[in-house]
């Protein structure tokens, strides 16, 4: 008959043995050439938010590394258009705020532009970078990102509108272009939406 | 409710340093009290450490010249890893605590000790010293309200506070208490600056009215929403294309 003391050696033993199996040893991760990389439609909200999906898209390099603060611009610079958009909305969707937003859509209407997707997911390619720029008009309207010193703002609203417009889309929301007092349009909200 | 009222619970010393409430880790508090006359002395010993450790900042890195990626690592988060250290990363820390009572009928760390202390002259001088580890990251707020975490955490460094308590009833009806302190700091967030920061605030009640002050010097201020980052248009390249972006940090948490 079992005693209560035997059943814990029992499970303790248990235990231990599964302890000595063999863990297989991590593998190394070598450096990725970005330049193969290619645009892959996993989701159609990848790159939009409040959409996390770039995080699970198996096509994403970085959907499980963190993008520097420096390589993002290094990435932007040399690494494509392809590449750069994944940086961009993993970013987004890990610390989402206006200028993020604004630089995966224009991914999006870089790699629409340029044909970098397969021909049939182009026209969802386009739809989607009207989406994002809709994004930062909708999500974050008074985002901004500064020139070299810092010092001076450049809001993003405008610059969205026209990029939806330039792709032959619709701004909604009450978004409408109007004069400053330098006669350079400026968009704004309306009262409707 | 059933927590209402009086707490029953004698407290013989005001010990400030404490061991993580978080989990994922093991700790060992040693102190004790002496009282010599009117003197109390209380020393206290703290060493903690994390089950788990924290997961080291590594940068990455893309080579132009050869369109390699190279990718990093970043810290835990409490949003993705139940083995985030934080309150819980490695510290070996030392307080002791001097305390002036010449009323011991009165307890000098009873809950409600500022109103009960009868003492023409009560005080107490805290002194914590720390030498904390590295940790995870933390939790903040963009502009927008939107919950992310941080990319990495404030370095090792070593921390002091000094704090001292100061209670004068020179009439049954008029009491005064100051509380002083001084020491460094570490931001939250993931700045590496340590602040050298001081102040006090001083309670003063005479019959039923109150009257509280408090000045700050260098201090953490109220919580501020600010950009995680700023990023920088500068000058156009790559073909026409907008945009080479540089970053710039701006200062957080302070006012």
């Amino acid at each position: 008959m079992f005693s209560y003391r035997s059943s814990l050696l029992g499970c303790a033993a248990l235990a231990l043995g599964g302890l000595g199996c063999d863990v297989e040893a991590p593998r190394y991760r070598f450096g990725e050439n970005l330049g193969e990389l290619r645009f892959e439609l996993y989701d159609e909200t990848v790159g939009i938010h409040p959409s996390k999906s770039v995080l699970e898209d198996p096509n994403n390099p970085f959907r499980t590394w963190p993008v520097g603060d420096a390589t993002k611009f290094a990435i932007e610079a040399s690494g494509g258009d392809v590449a750069a958009f994944y940086a961009w909305a993993t970013l987004l969707a890990r610390a989402p705020y206006g200028e993020l937003q604004f630089y995966a859509a224009r991914g999006l209407a870089d790699i629409y532009g340029s044909s970098q997707a397969p021909e049939e997911d182009l026209p969802k390619v386009r739809e989607m970078a009207i989406a994002g720029f809709q994004s930062v008009l909708d999500n974050f309207p008074d985002a901004v990102t500064f020139d070299a010193t810092g010092t001076t703002a450049y809001e993003l609203a405008t610059p969205s509108f026209h990029a939806i417009e330039d792709l032959g889309g619709a701004v909604t929301g009450g978004w409408v272009l109007v004069s400053n007092t330098d006669g350079a349009p400026v968009a704004v909200r309306g009262g409707g939406r | 409710m059933t927590d209402a009222g009086p707490d029953p619970t004698i407290t013989y010393t005001g010990f400030s340093l404490k061991e993580s409430g978080q989990g994922n880790h093991t700790a060992l508090t040693a102190g004790g009290v002496l009282n010599v006359g009117f003197i109390q002395v209380a020393p206290l010993f703290l060493y903690q450490k994390p089950l788990v450790g924290p997961v080291p900042r590594i940068d990455d890195y893309f080579d132009a010249d050869t369109g390699k990626y190279y990718p990093g690592t970043r810290p835990r988060n409490q949003l993705g890893d139940p083995f985030w250290v934080r309150s819980n990363r490695e510290t070996v820390a030392f307080e002791l605590l001097l305390n002036w009572d010449p009323t011991p009928a009165t307890w000098l760390w009873a809950w409600d000790n500022i109103r009960r202390e009868d003492a023409p002259i009560a005080a107490s001088l805290d002194f914590i010293g720390s030498q904390p580890t590295a940790m995870d990251a933390a939790l903040g707020y963009t502009t927008d309200g939107v919950q992310f975490a941080f990319d990495g955490s404030a370095p090792a460094k070593d921390l002091w506070e000094l704090k001292a308590r100061l209670m004068i009833n020179p009439t049954r009806d008029l009491h005064i208490v100051a509380w002083l302190w001084g020491g460094n700091g570490q931001s939250n967030g993931s700045d590496p600056r340590l602040i050298e920061r001081f102040g006090g605030n001083t309670r003063v009640t005479y019959g039923r009215a109150v009257f509280e002050g408090a000045v700050k010097v260098d201090d953490w201020g109220p919580l501020r929403l600010s950009p995680r980052l700023q990023p920088h248009l500068s000058a156009a390249g790559d073909g026409g294309r907008v945009v080479v972006l540089r970053d710039a940090r701006v200062a957080r948490h302070r006012v």
